[in-house]
């Protein structure tokens, strides 16, 4: 099941951050992880996803290299000094946020779903 | 850009097959200054190099060319692009499945545009916001422009007051027996009706002061003088009456016409002038003064052939008469209303002045001291009106017709103001201008400039002064920003000219009267004129052009009395009136007794 295009707007450019916090990513990959790691609830297109990754890269929270790796050319994005600190405190925003949704009975069921995008990177 | 591939060689490291002329129409213009032909901007190459299945390579070069980003920016969206679904197919997608999860060809182009965009410099962003700055000016004024332009085509005015009725009624108020120029109306009609004089006043006709008594033209003379005698006679009636009571219309009077036509030969005022009807309300602008040309028309009946031909006869009665007649016009007209009425009074009362300095040359003892002491009474009381009220109703009138009345005072231009016809030249025509300035604006301008000129025209301000007034009502060539003034303002430093010039004649023609009498009773000319006449002088006649006004000078030489001023640069030359050197720029002095032809 995917998220509604409204919450999603919220919560993609956070997927994203976490997911750069271990390491540079090209956008394949960033792809692919979403749409593992959230058992396709955050799968997003190339249509969604580069000018996401091009809005993080203009707000400086993001930077982008083209590096050629095993006889193939990507574009790899990393974090920057500001991405970090945006993503801590988004992370701390969107646990608040999770918990004030439990306290009201939303998004407490354990299930196949996970509740909080910041499992994201713990699950790798 | 970092990474771009090589120039000859593909990233496999195949030769590029592309084409000079294609490379070189793809390459920056600093990697060409640099020597190098690296046609690194040809999207469709570096799409082309990744060997996507057709439809892919075509959604990707279609997902860039709608980004309409700047070359290099597509050329870095493309390969992203390119390199994803290069991954995709690696991993096993299949091309259906990697389309369809692509995602809104034209939203994804849409979105990396407007994404992208945010990443372009600050400079690149001031500089696109000061154009969406100048575009938005631009529009505002494009639309300040049309909303001007609709109500320049299609705004009408707003007609409130009838300035001619207001200007007819004050004049109605004088009563009907008090008002000349029914006298003169008639008298001029019985002239006209008499067609064209012997002698029209042009310069190959012969002087009847000098004619030989036995000069055929004195025949003719007799004969037309003889059938105008009671026109003259009609004509001196008026003398007594107090105001002109002229009622001001914008067509002319069919039979003051027909008169103008058989004394002039044409008609007085040109066609296109003339209002096929009258209107109810016709504009200030548009009334007309036939009476003008035929009053002129006449004072110079009188002073060309009236009086000589008195003088020769020795008809001294006959000779004050014309000079009175021509004064008594000449009064008249300096009350009128208008500007021009009293400039031609002025005239008039110059020519008058002329006639009678002739008369006493060529007849030194025809006319009595009692004739020339009732000439000089009459003389005194011709009095110029300097008031241009009805010159600035005018400018009020041609605002009401032209603008549009919000209620409050203010409005705007409208075509109307063009139909006026201020200009004969149509590149000075007022037309559409969408910075053209409001009615309270125009308004406040023509009332501004009249305040002015009237100060000037009564001699509280020098011209100088006057000048340094107006200033600011003028562009860089000197003529009146204001449309409407640029088209009623008359020329009021002239106009004070020729009153003062006129006045002074008059002051002149008084004083050399006054003298006359003295030497006719005492033998001599006094030693000092002004002060031996106060009898016959109210005052000292000042001379206009010192400042401040000091009086005339006079002088007697070999018997012969000269009033003069000092002229223009306010300098007395001792009666120099020609300069000697004809280089000379210098005014010399300005003789008014005897009065110059």
């Amino acid at each position: 099941m995917k998220v509604e295009s409204e919450l999603m707007r919220g919560a993609g450019p956070l997927a994203v951050l976490k997911l750069l916090e271990r390491g540079e990513m090209y956008g394949y990959e960033l792809v692919e992880a979403l749409a593992a790691r959230t058992e396709g609830v955050l799968a997003m297109g190339q249509s969604t996803l580069y000018p996401m990754l091009y809005n993080l890269e203009a707000k400086g929270l993001i930077k982008a290299a083209w590096r050629e790796e095993g006889g193939r050319e990507r574009k790899y994005y990393s974090l920057t000094g500001a991405g970090k600190k945006r993503l801590s405190s988004d992370t701390a925003q969107w646990e608040r946020l999770s918990r004030a949704m439990a306290a009201l009975g939303v998004g407490v069921h354990a299930g196949s779903e996970p509740a909080r995008v910041g499992m994201i990177g713990g699950g790798a | 850009m970092k990474g771009a591939p090589a120039a000859s060689t593909t990233p496999d490291g195949c030769v590029d097959a592309r084409g000079l002329g294609r490379r070189l129409s793809n390459t920056p213009v600093r990697d060409v200054l640099r020597g190098r032909i690296t046609g690194r901007l040809d999207t469709e190459w570096v799409v082309g190099r990744e060997g996507l299945p057709a439809r892919t390579e075509a959604l990707v070069l279609e997902v860039v060319r709608r980004t309409r980003l700047w070359r290099g920016e597509q050329v870095d969206v493309a390969r992203e692009l390119a390199a994803h679904f290069r991954d995709a197919f690696n991993a096993g997608s299949g091309e259906m499945e990697a389309i369809e999860g692509f995602g809104d060809a034209a939203t994804a182009a849409k979105l990396i545009r407007r994404a992208t965009r945010r990443k372009r410099p600050l400079a690149w962003k001031i500089w696109v916001r000061a154009w969406a700055c100048l575009g938005l000016v631009l529009l505002a004024a494009a639309a300040w422009t049309g909303w001007r332009a609709a109500w320049y085509s299609w705004g009408e005015p707003t007609i409130s007051r009838n300035y001619l009725a207001e200007l007819n009624a004050e004049i109605l108020k004088t009563p009907e027996g008090e008002r000349a120029w029914p006298v003169y109306r008639e008298a001029l009609i019985a002239l006209g009706n008499l067609g064209a004089p012997p002698l029209t006043g042009r310069t190959e006709e012969p002087d009847l002061w000098t004619l030989a008594d036995e000069h055929p033209l004195w025949i003719s003379v007799g004969q037309y003088l003889a059938a105008a005698e009671p026109a003259f006679e009609r004509l001196s009636l008026a003398e007594s009456k107090s105001d002109m009571g002229y009622l001001m219309r914008t067509g002319t009077d069919p039979l003051v016409g027909a008169a103008t036509e058989g004394l002039l030969g044409r008609a007085a005022v040109p066609e296109e002038f003339e209002s096929a009807e009258q209107e109810e309300n016709p504009a200030l602008v548009g009334v007309l003064l036939p009476h003008l040309s035929l009053m002129r028309m006449t004072t110079n009946i009188l002073s060309d052939i009236e009086v000589p031909a008195a003088v020769r006869a020795g008809d001294a009665p006959r000779v004050e008469r014309a000079v009175s007649a021509q004064l008594s016009m000449a009064r008249h007209l300096c009350g009128c209303p208008t500007l021009i009425d009293r400039l031609v009074g002025v005239s008039l009362c110059a020519r008058a002045a002329g006639t009678l300095n002739r008369t006493l040359a060529e007849a030194p003892g025809l006319l009595d001291e009692s004739s020339l002491v009732r000439l000089a009474h009459r003389l005194s009381i011709v009095r110029v009106d300097r008031s241009l009220r009805m010159e600035r109703l005018m400018g009020q009138d041609v605002v009401q017709r032209a603008y549009t009345d919000d209620g409050n005072g203010d409005g705007v231009v409208t075509r109307r103001l063009a139909a006026f016809g201020f200009s004969d030249d149509p590149k000075n025509q007022p037309g559409f201008s969408p910075m053209a300035p409001g009615r309270r604006e125009v308004q406040d301008g023509v009332d501004r400039y009249y305040r002015l000129a009237q100060e000037h025209l009564l001699g509280a301000t020098n011209k100088t002064e006057f000048k340094r007034q107006i200033r600011d009502l003028l562009d860089a060539r000197g003529r009146f920003r204001n449309p409407v003034l640029g088209g009623v303002a008359v020329s009021v430093e002239r106009a004070r000219e020729s009153f003062d010039r006129g006045e002074m004649l008059r002051d002149a023609a008084l004083l050399a009267i006054g003298a006359e009498v003295y030497r006719r009773r005492h033998g001599a000319y006094p030693d000092d004129v002004r002060a031996s006449i106060p009898d016959l002088l109210p005052g000292a006649p000042a001379d206009r052009l010192r400042d401040p006004p000091a009086p005339l000078r006079v002088v007697v030489c070999d018997g012969v009395l000269t009033v003069y001023s000092v002229g223009d640069d306010g300098i007395d030359d001792g009666g120099v009136f020609r300069s000697v050197d004809p280089r000379s720029t210098k005014p010399p002095d300005l003789r008014l007794w005897p009065v110059a032809d």
